[in-house]
């Protein structure tokens, strides 16, 4: 994942601007790409991983769950305290977020903003290879799978406010919470139109991310 | 604070802007007439920009009415009162980037002012308002092309192009060379004489008192003195303003 | 732009034109380009509808949205009513319009990637409404057996659009030069103006006259009905619909893709796009690499935007004005 994520990083240093649109663009060229490099090598089977793990009964209430979604639950968790305590405590969070606010004033301070650029798509790429396995015990497995789930990040991810991990956590929560429910009395059907509908509202109502913007520090 | 109610060109009566929980004017109540020059100033913060903001439509008051020539433009969109005869320049200029230096002109020139889109002499016309800015010989350039002051004048030229009656002028001075602004002030003079009224607002001092009739003093969010130019710069209030020994006011 | 290089590109213009026209008559009966030809046009008619929009820089990553509505609207109008199709057409673009009105309507406070994200997420909407309704849109089964184009008469002359391909061909290589021609008319006039000066600075172009509220409107609008006309077209040139693919994000990227490839900013920008990309995927790539030849399509996608940023257009045009 990390080696993807190194080539992605050096192939988008070539692109020129309009960076966001050709980004996108390029991107996209290059999902093309692996996905249907991953079509040629795997075939387009719907594959499944077999999980053998125990099943939970939870004390109290009328809950089932895996040992699998417990692992996963906690590994996200650890994954984002993390992330947070690097980019809140360390130097290197500093210099990191340095760079996301202002990559000039960046350079300017001495930060080597190639490396942090490089760091950056590192710890995502690294992120995203710890996701992928676990998503994969729990759901179908296809070459076109991982559109949905870079759709969800990236929708995550812009509206909690770009950069604003305890707004991404909230956000990733509250959209997982609404999805889940709506399953759970709707059925499937459904579940798109609510995620859908809130994720609009809350682009309307706090366009900022979804907690209070307060004067000065952010983060 | 106010002053006295006069039928102003531009009148603001007692509008209050907030943001969030910030208050950026309070109760402001300010005038106008017709062909006078007044130039706003007062420290980073005061409102000016808000001022200029509130009264072109790209802020809304939470309160209080603003007149121009007999019309209530409170909540009038940018474009209209535009085209009622309000223009003004940005203390960011804004060009339109890709467009050339003429181009830039040309908006002005078609959305502006009646003039017709596709009429002969349009470009001869904003050739025209370059040369009021000495910009002339980078008319065909892309705006984003050049300099920050030569960005500045080109906002006044474009300004200019909507054949405005009523001119603002936000901080032309700013990265000016002295010999520069004694041209602006020239053309300043130049324009109320053909008729228009303007308001400034500008750190420059000196540019302002040499071409205001009137100066109106800002500090957090309300005027706290207007008069000639002499009476204002000698104030003990302004200068405290100023230099920031006005204990600050709760929100 | 005011400048004199319209006369050659008007006579390139004509002789590509001229080209299409006269093509068929070259080339004799050979199915498989009719079908790819036709379809190149289709998506080169709907990447202009996209741009329509585009050109006032909200990126739009959910014109699928119209597009499905757009073919629902005109198939289940066809199925029930049993209207032709040159009517129920128009009902699919006005459709999308008013989707597109919706849009404007709650969208309008929105710019660059929260406008693009909400486009994104509007096109669930529709989408799970007609999958779920299926009493009336038969859901997920699709809508199957939809009439195709009928037959046109003119005095004598009958043409079996339904059934004959190179009638086909004609008809959607007029339909996107309607198309083409919309898109110029918005580009180049005062309109367009408006809309460049709304897209290089909204705040500057308000202040100056342009009423950006209803540029935004009326582009919008403009965008979603011939969108939508393009879905019911597709509607009964497919024979079948369902919502997976009339609302798919693939319909939403391809115009983006299209009109980036080929540029944005060009009157033929987008159409330039499907001309080259699409034939090249369909005939060449598909020859070439039968299971994965959508890797040579994404290679030339990421290799002409690195060299060139502002599509394959712009470069074309550098050649043709020696500026």
């Amino acid at each position: 994942m990390i080696f993807v994520a190194v080539l992605l990083q050096k192939l988008l240093r070539y692109v020129n601007e309009p960076y966001e649109l050709n980004t996108l663009v390029v991107t996209f060229g290059l999902a093309l790409v692996l996905q249907n490099g991953m079509l040629m090598l795997f075939s387009a089977d719907y594959r499944f991983i077999r999980s053998t793990a125990p099943i939970i009964e939870l004390p109290k209430t009328q809950l089932v769950v895996t040992q699998t979604q417990i692992i996963l639950i906690l590994t996200s968790l650890l994954a984002t305290t993390a992330l947070y305590i690097l980019l809140r405590r360390t130097f290197l969070g500093k210099a990191l977020r340095a760079t996301i606010q202002d990559r000039e004033a960046a350079k300017l301070a001495g930060i080597n903003v190639r490396r942090m650029s490089l760091i950056g798509f590192a710890i995502g790429g690294t992120l995203i290879g710890l996701a992928g396995p676990l998503y994969a015990r729990t759901a179908y497995l296809y070459p076109s799978g991982g559109i949905e789930a870079t759709l969800i990040a990236i929708i995550i991810t812009i509206f909690a406010g770009v950069g604003r991990i305890r707004g991404i956590l909230l956000g990733g929560w509250a959209l997982g919470i609404a999805e889940s429910l709506t399953v759970y009395s709707l059925g499937t059907g459904w579940r798109e139109l609510v995620s859908s509908l809130f994720l609009i509202s809350l682009l309307l109502l706090r366009p900022e991310g979804i907690l209070p913007r307060r004067m000065g520090a952010n983060g | 604070m106010g002053t006295k109610t006069q039928n102003g060109f531009l009148e603001l009566r007692n509008v209050r802007v907030e943001f969030d929980r910030r208050v950026a004017l309070r109760d402001m109540s300010l005038h106008v007439m017709k062909q006078e020059i007044v130039s706003v100033i007062g420290p980073n913060g005061a409102g000016k920009t808000t001022l200029f903001n509130v009264i072109c439509g790209q802020v809304k008051p939470t309160d209080g009415a603003i007149h121009f020539n007999n019309e209530d433009i409170t909540h009038w969109p940018p474009h209209r009162i535009c085209r009622a005869g309000v223009a003004r320049t940005f203390q960011i200029a804004k060009p339109f980037p890709e467009m050339s230096v003429q181009q830039n002109v040309l908006v002005g020139l078609w959305f502006g002012s009646k003039k017709q889109y596709g009429s002969l002499t349009e470009q001869a016309e904003a050739e025209e308002l370059l040369e009021l800015v000495h910009l002339s010989a980078k008319s065909r350039l892309p705006a984003k092309d050049l300099t920050l002051s030569e960005q500045r004048r080109l906002e006044i030229a474009r300004a200019l192009a909507t054949s405005p009656q009523f001119l603002l002028l936000d901080e032309v001075a700013a990265g000016l060379s002295p010999h520069a602004i004694k041209e602006m002030a020239e053309l300043i003079k130049a324009l109320r004489h053909q008729g228009l009224t303007l308001l400034l607002t500008d750190h420059f001092l000196t540019l302002t008192s040499k071409v205001s009739d009137r100066l109106v003093a800002l500090d957090q969010g309300e005027i706290i003195m207007e008069g000639k130019p002499g009476e204002v710069l000698q104030s003990a209030e302004v200068a405290s303003a100023y230099l920031g020994e006005r204990p600050t006011r709760n929100l | 732009m005011m400048r004199t290089g319209s006369k050659p590109a008007a006579i390139y213009f004509i002789a590509i034109l001229l080209f299409f026209i006269c093509w068929p008559f070259l080339f004799q009966n050979s199915a498989l380009y009719y079908r790819v030809m036709t379809m190149t046009f289709f998506y080169g008619a709907l990447a202009l509808a996209w741009n329509v929009y585009a050109l006032t820089g909200n990126i739009s990553l959910g014109h699928a949205a119209f597009f499905g509505l757009g073919a629902y609207g005109s198939a289940l109008l066809s199925y029930y009513w049993h209207t032709s199709p040159y009517l129920t057409i128009p009902f699919g673009g006005i459709v999308g319009a008013l989707y597109g009105a919706l849009w404007y309507a709650v969208f309008r406070s929105l710019r660059g990637a929260r406008f693009a994200l909400a486009t994104l997420a509007s096109v669930e909407i529709p989408r799970v409404i007609i999958d779920n309704w299926e009493s009336f849109t038969f859901g997920s089964l699709g809508l199957i057996g939809i009439s195709s184009l009928t037959t046109l008469r003119f005095g004598s002359i009958v043409i079996a659009v339904g059934e004959s391909l190179k009638a086909q061909y004609y008809l959607l290589l007029c339909f996107t030069l309607l198309i083409l021609f919309i898109h110029w008319k918005v580009m180049k006039s005062k309109w367009g103006w408006a809309i460049r000066a709304l897209r290089e600075e909204e705040t500057a172009a308000s202040m100056l006259g342009v009423n950006t509220n209803f540029i935004h409107f009326a582009t919008l609008l403009l965008s979603a009905f011939l969108t939508g006309l393009c879905g019911g077209i597709y509607a009964h040139l497919m024979g079948l619909i369902e919502p997976p693919l009339v609302f798919s994000l693939h319909i939403s990227a391809l115009p983006l893709v299209l009109t980036m490839f080929g540029g944005r900013y060009l009157v033929y920008g987008p159409l330039l796009g499907a001309l080259i990309l699409y034939p090249l995927d369909q005939l060449l790539f598909h020859s070439l690499l039968p299971v994965g030849h959508s890797i040579l399509y994404g290679l030339m996608i990421i290799l002409t935007l690195l060299f060139f940023p502002r599509g394959i257009g712009s470069w074309v045009q550098k050649r043709k004005t020696a500026s």
